[in-house]
């Protein structure tokens, strides 16, 4: 197997295995993706972190904000979030209670990175309110 | 007290008063600050800077004139607002749920509109001729103004869209110098004697005429 192959997929199995936190995305066509698009296991992200501080260079304020941010494979997605896309996002928030999914969503506000190199991709959500 | 003082204290009693839950007054520069408490609306009142024109003051006796600015910074903090009954029912249909997509509310857009509608809010209550004297006596203060509203950068701050804008309040007064700080002067206490003073016209008391 190709050298980059290999890392991506040792990218993969090795985060789920220890980082794996549970996801579903519903794309801009309202279809929901629930499974691993190559293993047709429950989909998981590979890595899911929050606790952030952001100083505003604008004010001086140092504002403290969760900031989501979900990496995933992009073999475990059937379709790949894109930029200008908005998505659902549905994450447990609670590491105790991992069966309790919290929605999210990603909009134009911000593009998602790809990391292409190690076939990964991170999104960054934000909260939702009822209309 | 000095009247920049004063007048800072005047300013949040305002909009304190004129808040009804629309924004909330914070008085002093925070050093950290929480998003969720943002959804409140902040308004940050204090004293930002002062000028004492030279040609506009004398030094001895009179009151020195006062230039100063007040800075108000607001700051919101927005989610995006999607109909999430048609996301989490299980029933609705994919072209439903693609419907509710395409017809919410980005959290940036909602987080411009609600900083316009708070600064819209404050100008409101601080240039209402009510507070033309900011709550002084009239001709307390003179030329009270708004001024350089400017509106931040959206940056990328999370699961929040957090906005933020400030602008000056900017108005005159007279700062009296008090004499309740330094050295007391010397006082002369002695009996002044007057050689040849006899109808005691010199306006002191004593032993007159030695």
């Amino acid at each position: 197997m190709n050298l980059r192959k290999l890392a991506v997929k040792d990218v993969k199995n090795l985060n789920v295995k220890d980082w794996g936190i549970p996801l579903e995305l519903m794309g801009p066509d309202g279809t929901w993706y629930r499974t691993d698009n190559e293993t047709g296991a429950l989909l998981q992200a590979l890595q899911v972190t929050y606790d952030y501080r952001k100083l505003d260079p604008q004010t001086g304020l140092e504002v403290i904000v969760n900031e989501p941010v979900i990496t995933v494979s992009l073999s475990s997605l059937a379709r790949i979030p894109i930029a200008g896309e908005r998505w659902i996002v549905r994450i447990p928030v609670d590491i105790s209670h991992l069966d309790v999914f919290v929605n999210f969503v990603l909009t134009e506000d911000r593009a998602p990175e790809g990391g292409a190199s190690l076939g990964f991709i991170r999104l960054y959500p934000q909260k939702a309110v009822q209309l | 007290m000095m009247i920049f003082r004063q007048i800072k204290q005047s300013i949040i009693s305002i909009l304190n008063a004129a808040a009804a839950g629309r924004y909330v007054v914070i008085k002093s520069q925070r050093q950290t600050i929480a998003a969720n408490e943002m959804e409140r609306k902040f308004v940050k009142v204090f004293y930002r800077s002062g000028n004492f024109p030279n040609s506009a003051s004398t030094p001895y006796g009179r009151p020195l004139k006062h230039e100063m600015a007040f800075d108000i910074e607001l700051s919101v903090a927005v989610k995006c607002s999607v109909d999430l009954s048609v996301i989490n029912s299980e029933l609705s249909t994919s072209a439903q749920r693609a419907a509710a997509m395409v017809s919410f509310d980005d959290a940036c857009l909602l987080a411009d509109d609600a900083l316009d509608k708070l600064f819209d809010d404050v100008f409101q209550v601080i240039m209402n001729p009510a507070n033309y004297d900011l709550g002084f006596t009239k001709y307390g203060i003179a030329n009270r103004w708004i001024q350089d509203f400017k509106k931040d950068d959206a940056l990328p701050k999370g699961e929040y869209a957090i906005l933020t804008g400030s602008f000056q309040i900017a108005c005159h007064g007279d700062e009296q110098i008090s004499s309740e700080t330094g050295t007391s002067a010397l006082v002369q206490d002695a009996t002044i004697n007057i050689n040849g003073e006899q109808e005691n016209n010199a306006g002191v008391s004593g032993n007159l005429g030695g």
